[in-house]
């Protein structure tokens, strides 16, 4: 057997000591690891960078808009505060009160024994709710204070057909002393005083002023002497 | 396997280097990108709903824009039918001039109050009285149906009719209106 006598086993040894050299070693680790971080990094610098990118952006943005919006605000105001000048006044002219259907129908429903000596109305012009109408008149027949009663019902109920809430109260009703010619007859007479409530319909509009107007033709009537 | 003193001596260098290096990165490095990334998202946090909202503005007001003309006619038209100058030189005049033309006389109008409309810049308010000494009932119910026909700004708040004692075939009437004239 032949005898190997090793006189490299110091170098070799050195040799393997180098290659598993721990500062070495950590410092391949440390320069991968390096690396790793270097790129993240990287990613992460350009995540950043787009997100300054877009703030940036959106400050100059608000910047120029600023004066926009505030001009825009302004120019709202005025033009918003046009339409409800336009709004309000065709709402005025729409929602009048119109006296020609009123006075129209006070001519058809008063009959020939009664006439019709004042009549007082007012319909505030604030577009408050009502018109309050007061009829001062002479009732003439054998039971004047019947006559007058029919007018206040008449009244009451033919209004309410343009007024749906509309009221018809005695203010007064009184015996009269004296009598009254009528188709040459003497007869009794009573004086009255009739409140008439017409509330404003709620709708209001262009068809129903219209209609109102319309139907103010007063009728052609004989009215008594 | 045993590790020699230089040996261990070099792995304990080798991780104060890398515990240097991870404080170096997420100390110098990584810290200050997370502050500027915080910094950009709370800028963009607070500006986006502002610029939305600018943006919404400018909408509303090209919306409300377009709308816009229609009702400055209405006011525009309106405004036509006001004469110019002053009401009270103007307005008697107008309304015995209408009175003449459906067969009544001896009208007179005279002011009575002036109100300013706060809910109608641009606009005053004016109440008349118009006396009409001597009218038939009809004749005055036409006129009163033309009247309003006539002038949309004119509104009748109160009406006084009362039969003459002598000629109760005629009345005497008294006309409350209010008209809407420019300020």
């Amino acid at each position: 057997m032949a005898l190997h006598i090793d006189l490299y086993h110091e170098i070799r040894a050195q040799q393997l000591a180098r290659k598993r050299d721990p500062l070495k070693i950590t410092m391949l680790a440390l320069i991968v690891l390096a690396i790793g971080l270097i790129a993240y990094y990287g990613f992460r610098l350009q995540q950043v960078s787009r997100l300054r990118g877009k703030s940036a952006q959106l400050e100059n943005e608000w910047k120029l808009m600023t004066d926009k919006q505030d001009k825009a605000k302004a120019r709202e105001a005025e033009l918003n505060a046009q339409i409800k000048l336009a709004e309000t006044l065709v709402q005025r002219i729409e929602g009048r009160f119109f006296w020609a259907p009123v006075l129209g129908q006070i001519l058809q429903t008063v009959p020939n024994d009664v006439q019709i000596v004042k009549f007082e109305g007012d319909s505030t012009g604030d577009q408050s709710k009502r018109c309050n109408i007061v009829l001062h008149g002479i009732s003439v027949g054998d039971e004047p204070r019947t006559v007058a009663e029919t007018l206040r019902t008449t009244l009451a109920i033919n209004y309410s057909r343009q007024f749906p809430k509309a009221l018809a109260v005695f203010k007064a009703l009184e015996d009269s002393i004296e009598t009254v010619q009528a188709s040459g007859k003497k007869r009794a007479s009573a004086n009255f005083a009739i409140n008439l409530e017409l509330p404003r319909p709620e709708a209001s509009g262009t068809a129903q002023a219209g209609t109102r107007t319309t139907a103010a033709t007063p009728p052609v009537r004989e009215k008594r002497k | 396997m045993k590790l020699s003193k230089p040996e261990i001596e070099k792995i304990a260098l080798g991780g104060a280097l890398c515990c240097g290096l991870l404080y170096a990165y997420f100390y110098l490095m990584m810290g200050p990108l997370n502050v500027r990334e915080k910094k950009a998202l709370a800028t963009i946090a607070e500006t986006q709903p502002k610029v939305d909202e600018a943006k919404a503005q400018l909408e509303k007001t090209r919306v409300i824009e377009l709308k816009s003309p229609a009702s400055q006619k209405t006011i525009n038209e309106i405004k036509a039918l006001i004469p110019e100058g002053a009401p009270v030189a103007w307005f008697p005049p107008r309304v015995q001039d209408f009175f003449k033309r459906q067969g009544i006389e001896k009208v007179s109008a005279r002011l009575s109050n002036e109100f300013l409309e706060k809910d109608m810049p641009g606009f005053r308010k004016i109440f008349w009285s118009i006396d009409l000494p001597k009218v038939g009932f009809q004749k005055l119910g036409r006129a009163i149906m033309e009247l309003e026909n006539e002038e949309p700004l004119l509104e009748i708040t109160n009406l006084q009719i009362e039969a003459l004692k002598d000629n109760p075939e005629f009345s005497h009437a008294t006309i409350t209106v209010a008209t809407l004239v420019k300020q």
